[in-house]
């Protein structure tokens, strides 16, 4: 059982006994793939914990990009965060109904907007069902709150740092996808995207930091997954996947660990893997120098 | 047989050295070819390329051949200069030319034999010489918007436009900083919007840059080209000695082919020997190795960046001048770009007959597109080209 850090991950017991704390505010992250068929919305207004408000990731996020769901401009963070009732003073924790799936961006998000008090829910709404803890379906009454951002860009990196990361092998970059996607085995999920990864980047499958039931791996079983990787873990860290999204469960991990120098790439493979140019790899990763 | 030569246009540029010497008047302002001038209108040579002459003088016991891609000092010594550590020093093949324009012309040439039919996008305008020399190889260029005549900065909305039109296999010709002939110049953040459509485009970017330490410093101005090398698969630098240490005559340039790995650098080195031995053999050596000593004695170097930095403070201090000038004699901020600007030059953004009309009436010369040389300017003649500007009612 993985310790309650409300700056990092809490567990079901931790959010029932906080539920009614004036401050607590939940959110529900849930996002799907593409080609899952699922409608995060609909679920979320059928069921939800108590309080819960629907954080879409696909609408806080910069519809100037052509990539999908990029980091909102803060402006957008902010006001969006307001309509949602959350702002300065609130504990917040967030879940999904997958387990542990999307909720580690949003908490990858609050973090890179300066929003410090935010934790993932362990184990995520299916936890929280299977416990018979209690759930409803009403909408919930907001009431504004400013929000102070302060975007902490050292948190985010973009493609051009990324490439120089990949040449110089100064960072350790490490690539949640499945073994398979990272191999360039299985073809991309997203159209139009070349198959591999990133040059001297390690494969850290999301769902390694995860046990069984959805909840995140204790501190000394994380450390032994990213050292099973052959990563460097002296280096500062850049996690990527697929969109940006399954990278945030390799940072939430990273900061379990107590290694807070982690940085995420946004645009990850559907960006790097769109470019006709840039060197791609396939099969396992290269061991050793770089 | 040569009477079949067509008569090649005139040099436009020496042209008007050439009609500014033949003029009379006293009162007759230089602000056309690109060549820095101190406050008394002379280009010294700088005190530290003087005393590294000295030394060489007495220490050179040959006058031998040096290797096909020059003294591999020299391309250590000038890598490290122009790239600082933004890439790993095995994946650079480097060699050196005769001047910066010799490293573009070598540089297009190795484009053209990697891709007989590359296109080279270049700035609207650049450099005239870039186009006279790719017309001369029969490379087929491609103009991308640069200049926004009403803001006298960059169109960077037509740029990017334009760029993204480049496909994989074509070339993007970029000014690694001071901009010339505009002194408009892109921002960092813009440049990472740059990089990321070549990233998205496949094309390869080449960097002109030939006025390092003349707009915001070494390392500033080093910063985009650092930024290129690091994030693309390949780019080619052709960089220039000539304006930072003053040694013009001497012709010192380096083309640099940055690679994604050591083996890719291999190929790109050997192809860089060819083509110089098929030009002209060996690249010139004197001035190559006076950047050389410079830039490795700690005292020499020490000297010679605070000569370039009082070269570069002292034209930022002839913007500042000339920009406030302007706006007292015409009582508006349009002459605010002037102080905006970075290198050697800026573009007024006039038409050629106001530039002719400067000519005729003040005997200012300029370059026909209303580029002027900002240091061939004093203290003392800033408010006469200040006064010209507004008596002609540009």
């Amino acid at each position: 059982m993985a310790q309650d850090d409300p700056r990092t991950l809490v567990s079901t017991e931790w959010l029932a006994r906080h539920l009614k704390d004036p401050d607590l505010r939940i959110l529900d992250a849930s996002w799907h793939m593409p080609d899952a068929g699922r409608d995060a919305q609909a679920d979320f207004d059928a069921s939800h914990i108590p309080g819960a408000r629907f954080f879409d990731i696909e609408d806080i996020s910069d519809s100037r990009s052509d990539l999908p769901h990029m980091a909102p401009p803060i402006e957008k963070f902010m006001s969006r965060l307001r309509a949602l009732g959350v702002g300065d003073g609130h504990q917040v924790v967030v879940y999904d109904t997958a387990g542990l799936f999307s909720a580690a961006r949003v908490w990858w998000l609050f973090r890179l907007m300066g929003q410090m008090d935010i934790a993932v829910l362990d184990g995520g709404f299916p936890k929280w069902q299977a416990e018979g803890r209690e759930t409803e379906d009403l909408p919930t009454m907001i009431r504004d709150r400013h929000m102070t951002v302060r975007r902490q860009n050292h948190m985010v990196k973009d493609v051009t740092q990324v490439a120089a990361a990949s040449k110089l092998g100064d960072y350790e970059i490490l690539d949640a996808r499945s073994p398979t996607r990272f191999r360039g085995d299985e073809p991309e999920p997203r159209p139009g995207l070349r198959a591999g990864h990133i040059p001297g980047s390690k494969n850290v499958h999301y769902a390694t930091l995860l046990n069984e039931d959805g909840t995140m791996k204790d501190t000394e079983a994380l450390r032994e997954v990213f050292e099973a990787s052959g990563a460097d873990l002296s280096k500062p860290a850049i996690t990527t996947c697929g969109s940006g999204v399954t990278a945030a469960i390799l940072s939430l991990a990273l900061e379990r660990i107590g290694k807070t120098d982690h940085s995420l790439y946004d645009g990850s493979w559907s960006e790097w893997g769109m470019f006709p140019t840039v060197p791609v790899e396939t099969g396992p990763a290269a061991t050793g120098d770089n | 047989m040569f009477e079949t030569l067509k008569e090649q246009p005139a040099d436009k540029i020496l042209m008007l050295m050439q009609a500014y010497k033949e003029d009379p008047r006293e009162t007759k302002i230089d602000l056309g070819v690109g060549v820095y001038k101190d406050a008394s209108g002379n280009t010294p040579i700088m005190h530290a390329v003087k005393a590294a002459e000295h030394q060489l003088w007495e220490a050179e016991q040959t006058k031998a051949y040096t290797g096909l891609a020059g003294d591999p000092a020299f391309g250590d010594a000038m890598v490290a200069l122009v790239l600082g550590d933004a890439v790993p020093r095995a994946n650079v093949a480097a060699a050196a030319t005769p001047g910066g324009t010799g490293a573009v012309r070598q540089g297009f040439d190795m484009i053209r034999s990697a891709n007989p039919d590359v296109r080279v996008f270049v700035s609207d305008p650049t450099w005239p010489n870039h186009l006279s020399i790719l017309k001369h190889m029969g490379i087929e260029k491609v103009s991308y918007r640069y200049f926004d005549d009403e803001t006298r900065g960059v169109d960077f909305d037509g740029m990017m436009e334009d760029l993204a039109q480049a496909q994989k296999g074509d070339v993007v010709l970029l000014h690694g900083c001071c901009h010339n002939p505009t002194g408009a110049n892109l921002n960092i953040s813009q440049w990472k919007e740059v990089v990321a459509l070549l990233l998205k485009t496949g094309a390869t970017p080449m960097i002109d840059i030939a006025y390092q330490g003349f707009g915001d410093g070494l390392d500033a101005d080093a910063e985009a080209t650092r930024l290129v090398a690091s994030s693309v698969p390949e780019c080619l630098i052709a960089a220039s000695c000539s304006k930072n240490f003053g040694i013009y005559r001497e012709r010192t340039g380096l083309l640099m082919a940055v690679s994604q790995d050591a083996s890719a650098q291999k190929l790109n080195q050997g192809t860089l020997n060819y083509l110089n031995r098929q030009n002209f053999s060996f690249p010139p050596d004197h001035g190559a190795r006076l950047v050389t000593m410079v830039l490795s004695d700690e005292k020499l170097r020490a000297d010679w960046s605070a000569e370039l930095e009082a070269v570069r403070n002292s034209m930022l201090g002839l913007r500042e001048q000339l920009a406030a000038e302007l706006q007292r004699l015409s009582g508006s901020d349009r002459f605010g770009f002037i102080a905006q600007h970075r290198g050697m030059f800026s573009r007024l953004g006039t038409t050629p007959e106001m530039v002719e009309k400067l000519r005729a009436d003040h005997g200012i010369y300029m370059v026909g597109d209303s580029r002027l040389n900002i240091a061939g300017l004093n203290k003392t003649t800033v408010p006469i080209l200040a006064k010209a500007i507004v008596d002609v009612g540009i």
